[in-house]
């Protein structure tokens, strides 16, 4: 029972982070620094939960992040929640292939995952629907692709915090197998 | 001794003290005038002094100019930081200026107008680079609803897609999600406006019969009542005509950059006003509803008597 709570509260202090830092991209980064592209201050979380949880609970948590970002975007819950699991799941092929400890991987694969995030995006609306996008904005992904690892070693003292605080169980590196 | 023996030393000695006094009562004969004999002398001295002078007054000069530089070091430091004061201020009083100048022109335009309207701050953006929508803070506690216009003193901005209890989304025109109803000023033709990137839109199902021409002005046809009929959406750049299909498309700039928002407006009830004959379609983009005084472009006569309404 207890660790299940302490379970549920690691997932919720990892959605409330994704809250917190996507308001901050939206609205912060929107009125101090006005329409210079900002860092996606919420992708560490997906990388964080992508690298160090089960391949189940990195879906739930991209579910509960696409639930949580949307009211800052207008991408529908399942796109976004599709676009987060897609990079997700690739972050942990990524991970399967070369991998090293420390912080330079986390904001490595942040930047990567920044990235990742809009081509799949540009790629989907090929896919999905009938409004692909016309011109997608390839300067402003490669500033926030290169703005976002800056912010990721913070974060991800952060995110270890969190572990701590809930007694989470940092997962051995071959649990990071896809299935 | 003998009384004769003359000791000629001391002879010359009383001699020459003796014509000491005459010698300095000849000399003072012609004061102005050095004998040959003080030439040198003077000569001598007049350059020694000369030199000293000049010496002395290079000391001095230089002596005064560091005095001086440390004192025009103070003096600069305080100017400087005197200029930086007033610029500071001064930039301080153009950006007040400017907000003045902004919010004036929207007071203008909601006086003049019978919409109502309610004004709203951008306080936020889309997450996504490639998704074009804004938010307010204004939401339902407001009175706002689905789908009613948001627009700028200037034209179309979008419509509320989303309503949350004290903000919205505003999904942006340019928006490829984005869609609304639309017609060319000029020749009345029908089309569908929808989002392309950040700088474009597309006017879409144009009947290809119509006359569509690069430089026509797309407005708001008013049919939802979101928005009122005739307001500024943007101007036409490009016009595609397929070799075959009923429909013909055209590439349209928007009036209004999403990108340089700061407030906007939302209509709440858009009193079927309609801007067809206040904007007229001689006149360039512009605020069809400003009173003259504030609008750059001359107003239409309309216009113009509703300003005075306004200034009275």
């Amino acid at each position: 029972m207890r660790e299940n709570l302490l379970l549920v509260s690691n997932f919720l202090l990892l959605g409330l982070a994704t809250l917190v830092l996507a308001t901050a991209q939206s609205a912060l980064w929107f009125q101090i620094f006005g329409g210079f592209p900002a860092p996606a201050f919420w992708i560490p979380v997906l990388v964080y939960a992508s690298l160090y949880r089960k391949f189940g609970q990195m879906a739930i948590l991209a579910f509960l992040m696409s639930l949580t970002l949307k009211p800052m975007t207008v991408m529908p819950v399942p796109f976004l929640f599709f676009m987060l699991f897609l990079v997700g799941s690739t972050l942990r092929l990524v991970k399967q292939r070369f991998y090293w400890v420390g912080h330079s991987y986390f904001m490595m694969i942040s930047g990567i995952a920044a990235l990742l995030f809009h081509v799949y995006h540009s790629l989907g609306t090929l896919i999905i629907g009938d409004s692909s996008l016309a011109s997608p904005e390839i300067s402003d992904w490669l500033v926030q692709a290169l703005l976002t690892p800056l912010v990721a070693p913070v974060l991800y003292e952060i995110f270890r915090w969190f572990d701590r605080a809930t007694e989470f169980e940092q997962p051995s590196e071959a649990s990071a197998n896809i299935i | 001794m003998n009384f004769f023996t003359f000791d000629i030393r001391k002879i010359l000695i009383v001699l020459f003290i003796a014509a000491l006094p005459l010698l300095s009562i000849n000399m003072q004969r012609n004061p102005g005038e050095d004998p040959w004999y003080m030439k040198p002398i003077s000569g001598a001295a007049s350059v020694l002094e000369t030199s000293y002078a000049n010496f002395t007054g290079g000391v001095r000069g230089t002596t005064s100019t560091y005095l001086d530089l440390i004192g025009i070091k103070l003096k600069n430091s305080d100017l400087q930081k005197e200029n930086a004061e007033l610029r500071a201020k001064l930039a301080a009083l153009t950006e007040l200026k400017i907000k003045y100048d902004h919010l004036a022109k929207q007071l203008d335009f909601k006086q003049n107008s019978s919409m109502e309207l309610l004004a709203a701050k951008v306080i936020g953006r889309d997450l996504s680079p490639d998704h074009y929508s804004i938010r307010i803070n204004r939401g339902y506690q407001h009175g706002l609803k689905r789908l009613q216009g948001v627009i700028t003193v200037e034209g179309v901005v979008g419509y509320i897609f989303k309503i949350d209890r004290v903000s919205s989304q505003v999904l942006v025109l340019t928006d490829r999600l984005a869609s609304m109803d639309a017609i060319v000023q000029r020749t009345r033709a029908r089309g569908l406006v929808t989002g392309k990137n950040s700088s474009s839109c597309r006017l879409r199902y144009l009947e290809r019969a119509e006359d569509v021409s690069p430089g026509d002005m797309i407005v708001t046809s008013g049919l939802q009542g979101y928005f009122p009929k005739g307001f500024p959406i943007g101007r036409i750049t490009n016009v595609h005509k397929t070799p075959y299909g009923i429909s013909q498309e055209a590439d349209v700039v928007p009036i209004v950059s999403p990108a340089n928002l700061e407030e906007v407006f939302v209509i709440l009830n858009s009193g079927e006003e309609d801007f067809t004959e206040k904007f007229g379609q001689d006149e360039d983009f512009g605020p069809p509803l400003l009173s003259k005084q504030n609008a750059d472009s001359p107003a239409t006569p309309t216009s113009a008597k509703q300003g005075q309404e306004a200034s009275r």
